[in-house]
């Protein structure tokens, strides 16, 4: 079920409404209800991939279950490996089996010798690699000895498997999440209240920034070949508030909806784009995967409390690993090594925690100089979008290529362009929206207009024409696919 | 949560009290564009109006409404004529515009039903499904065609302004309407419209981007096209089949050109139908009638439009 569609905006109020008026009074009662509505949620899309998570669900709560009875190491790492075997082969197997054959075969056809290798059509599970890693870091935890386990599997399913953010994130840790299960939970009418005001700004995000951005990104990118330099340029700019639109968007409903049953996701996003370096914008930009990644890979490796030779390989693995993440290709790797590139400067100079606080956080207007670093940050992250979009390799460089050729500034006709304009302004728009709330959680969290009464319910209105008018054609949130 | 609920409502009231004559509002602005896709909405509402008396009905997508002027059929055949063509489309939504048009108006003698590649292929999309718009709220026949439903879900037919969500242009258009902004000659006469275009790049386009292309049949829209004939016989309306020109150049990028083109062979004499095969006219062997291989210009449509006239006289009056 998308969040943008009608058959969401009928479950939501359902929900809602049994959750508060019938189960309010027992909490077991209410996890079981979010267990079988997010059941119903996921299945919505194919209820037989349902499976895979109950899968997941029982082997993890079995082996928390046994660690915590276990007092052997060596049965102890055995219980978390075979977690990890299980959770990691089902996320290879949907996502990866063919890009491992085929890169085998390949691998042998360069060598001169002919193999077989049957490709198969998989469906790839929606919301796999989101949820796979979030119950990851319960094993991981249990097995650390950072969380006690528990008892109560309804509990744990519904840590699993709670719709808001099960297909595609915020990736929550066990150790946050979890317990927010065993409390009981009071509906909070300013919490409630906030909630829809991050989901109607999520709704802005995805449907009038990302849906609008998609129809041009898709064809300009779609149509390379045949369309100039300059017109490539607008494409992957497209691109780049598509995807943040789309994630960042399906992330604030995400944590809205989440907020009015009383629950407290992390944050995703922290408006990467005003970042000044790269790893500002990496620890501004899918919050929950990059913290994911730092604990449970990066530190583990030794981190940046090592020579400066380890840390630099311990950021190309989790920067490769990261972009593998996202999707069975090598454009993925290649974006992630990309990133990992432009960090590694950062990291060799000590450089890499130097801009912590969001820019001129104490100030209305960014410096001359702040504004040169956000936007070679952003130039950075527009050439490896590129990467991430394309097709494959050759589509990329192909993409570069024209970019960089004396069509550069050469601009063609790829709509007309007063809907050009207009999607362009609507851009322009959300900047500024972004810049005046960059200090909240969320853009529209608290403006000064919210004082008056009147002049803040204006404002909402004003959003929801916005969605009505400009929303773009419905289409799925990007990161479904991953 | 008393408060909360109450608040929610607030909110919401005013956009449900206002959406029912919003919708109305843009709906019935909408309707007046002359021009807007295509002229259709000039089409729809002949339609509605329940005006159309003629009795010769031309069937077919673009390659009908701008190769057959109805006006030359007229003067040629003393008989009243109107072209149904429908921008982009198959037989499928053909059919559903015959329905309306049959529902509304008094049937036709005769119909010309200008064939294509195109015609039988299954399409999952719905072009210019903007024209369509203002007539769909509460409205069944509608809700009960199967072709709408290929981009239309349920609630757009029955929830006021659903069906808007994100057409921007057509609300702005709406509001330019309203304000009579909009004054432009009609699109269509009588659903015919020569395009005045030279020659353009089209073509070239398509086969730099697909190198060629295969017509998938849809044998469920030949089923609904044979059912269409029968119905037509038990009105006692003569069915008549017309392949307009196509550039012989354009020819190679179908592959399966010929057996697309044998089926409509195989219809006619299966059903008895006179079929009037324009492919190897001397009008397809030249570019200056053609604004892209498969589309004549205005100047290719009245050549075309003349010869289809006397052959019609022809064939109906000896």
């Amino acid at each position: 079920m998308l969040f943008n569609s009608f058959d969401f905006a009928i479950f939501l109020p359902c929900f809602f409404l049994i959750y508060w008026f019938v189960f309010n009074k027992n909490i077991r009662l209410q996890n079981a209800f979010i267990v079988i509505s997010s059941y119903l949620f996921y299945g919505w899309w194919d209820y037989r991939f349902l499976s895979l998570i109950v899968l997941s669900t029982l082997i993890d709560y079995w082996v928390g279950r046994n660690l915590l009875l276990e007092q052997r190491e060596t049965k102890r790492k055995a219980l978390l490996v075979l977690s990890i075997v299980v959770n990691l082969g089902l996320l290879g197997f949907f996502k990866y089996y063919n890009f491992f054959a085929e890169s085998f075969a390949e691998t042998f056809r360069l060598f001169g010798k002919e193999i077989g290798v049957s490709s198969l059509y998989i469906v790839l599970p929606v919301g796999i690699s989101f949820y796979t890693f979030q119950t990851l870091s319960y094993t991981i935890d249990v097995y650390r000895r950072k969380l006690e386990p528990t008892k109560d599997i309804i509990s744990f399913a519904a840590f699993v498997s709670f719709f808001p953010q099960l297909v595609a994130g915020p990736i929550e840790r066990a150790t946050s999440f979890l317990p927010q299960f065993f409390k009981k939970r009071n509906f909070e009418y300013n919490s409630a209240i906030d909630g829809l005001k991050q989901m109607l700004w999520g709704f802005f995000k995805k449907m009038v920034i990302a849906d609008r951005c998609a129809e041009y990104a898709n064809y300009i990118f779609n149509n390379s070949e045949s369309l100039s330099g300059g017109t490539l340029i607008l494409g992957v700019l497209f691109f780049a508030f598509q995807i943040y639109g789309d994630f960042s968007g399906y992330s604030d409903i995400a944590i809205g909806t989440a907020r009015l049953f009383g629950f407290n996701l992390k944050q995703n996003f922290a408006f990467p784009y005003f970042s000044r370096d790269i790893a500002e914008f990496w620890r501004r930009w899918h919050i929950s995967l990059s913290s994911w990644f730092r604990d449970y890979v990066y530190i583990p490796l030794g981190g940046s409390r090592t020579t400066k030779l380890v840390s630099v390989r311990n950021i190309i693995i989790v920067f490769v690993v990261s972009g593998f993440w996202h999707g069975a290709n090598w454009t993925f790797i290649i974006w992630g090594l990309l990133n990992a590139i432009y960090f590694i400067p950062l990291l060799l100079f000590n450089q890499n925690r130097r801009n912590i606080s969001i820019v001129a956080v104490n100030r209305k207007w960014m410096s001359l100089k702040e504004f040169g670093m956000i936007l070679l940050t952003f130039s950075l992250t527009l050439f490896a979008w590129i990467f991430f979009r394309a097709e494959s390799l050759s589509h990329a460089m192909q993409y570069i290529s024209t970019i960089f050729s004396d069509t550069a500034f050469v601009y063609t006709e790829i709509d007309n362009p007063v809907k050009v304009m207009t999607t362009l302004g609507l851009i322009l728009l959300f900047i500024c929206i972004e810049w005046i709330g960059r200090r909240g959680l969320y853009a529209i969290e608290n403006f000064k207009i919210y004082r008056y009464r009147f002049l803040k319910w204006i404002f909402f209105y004003l959003i929801v024409i916005l969605i009505f008018v400009f929303g773009g054609m419905q289409q799925n949130f990007i990161y479904f696919q991953f | 949560m008393n408060k909360f609920l109450k608040k929610i409502i607030f909110f919401l009231l005013p956009i449900f009290v206002l959406a029912y004559p919003l919708d109305i509002f843009i709906s019935n602005n909408l309707k007046k564009s002359v021009i807007h896709v295509d002229g259709e909405y000039l089409i729809w509402n002949d339609i509605y109006s329940g005006n159309i008396n003629v009795d010769i009905a031309v069937y077919g997508s673009s390659r009908a409404w701008t190769h057959i002027d109805p006006k030359v059929l007229q003067d040629s055949l003393e008989l009243t004529a109107y072209n149904f063509g429908i921008d982009g489309l198959n037989f499928g939504l053909q059919y559903f515009r015959h329905k309306e048009y049959f529902k509304y108006n008094t049937v036709p003698k005769i119909i010309i039903i200008s064939g294509d590649i195109f015609t039988f292929e299954k399409e999952d999309g719905f072009y210019n499904h903007e024209q369509v718009l203002p007539y769909m709220l509460f409205n069944e026949e509608y809700y009960k065609s199967n072709e709408l439903f290929k981009i239309f879900s349920k609630p757009d037919f029955f929830i006021p302004m659903k069906r808007y969500l994100g057409q921007t242009w057509e609300m702005a258009r709406a509001g330019i309407l309203a304000v009579g902004l909009e004054n432009q000659k009609p699109a269509r006469i009588n659903g015919f419209m020569g395009i005045e275009r030279e020659w353009n790049q089209d073509f070239k386009k398509a086969i730099k981007s697909k190198g060629y292309l295969k017509v998938k049949i849809d044998y469920k829209l030949l089923c609904l096209f044979m059912r269409f004939i029968n119905e037509c016989k038990n009105y006692n309306i003569e069915v008549i089949l017309v392949y307009s020109p196509e550039y012989i150049e354009g020819r190679t990028f179908i592959v399966n050109r010929k057996e697309v083109l044998d089926l409509w062979y195989k219809i006619a004499e299966n059903r008895n139908l006179l079929f009037l095969d324009y492919t190897e006219d001397s009008i397809g062997k030249n570019r200056k009638y053609f604004y892209n291989s498969t589309h004549l210009n205005k100047q290719g449509s009245r050549l075309f439009s003349q010869k289809l006239a006397g052959d019609l006289k022809y064939h109906l009056f000896n």
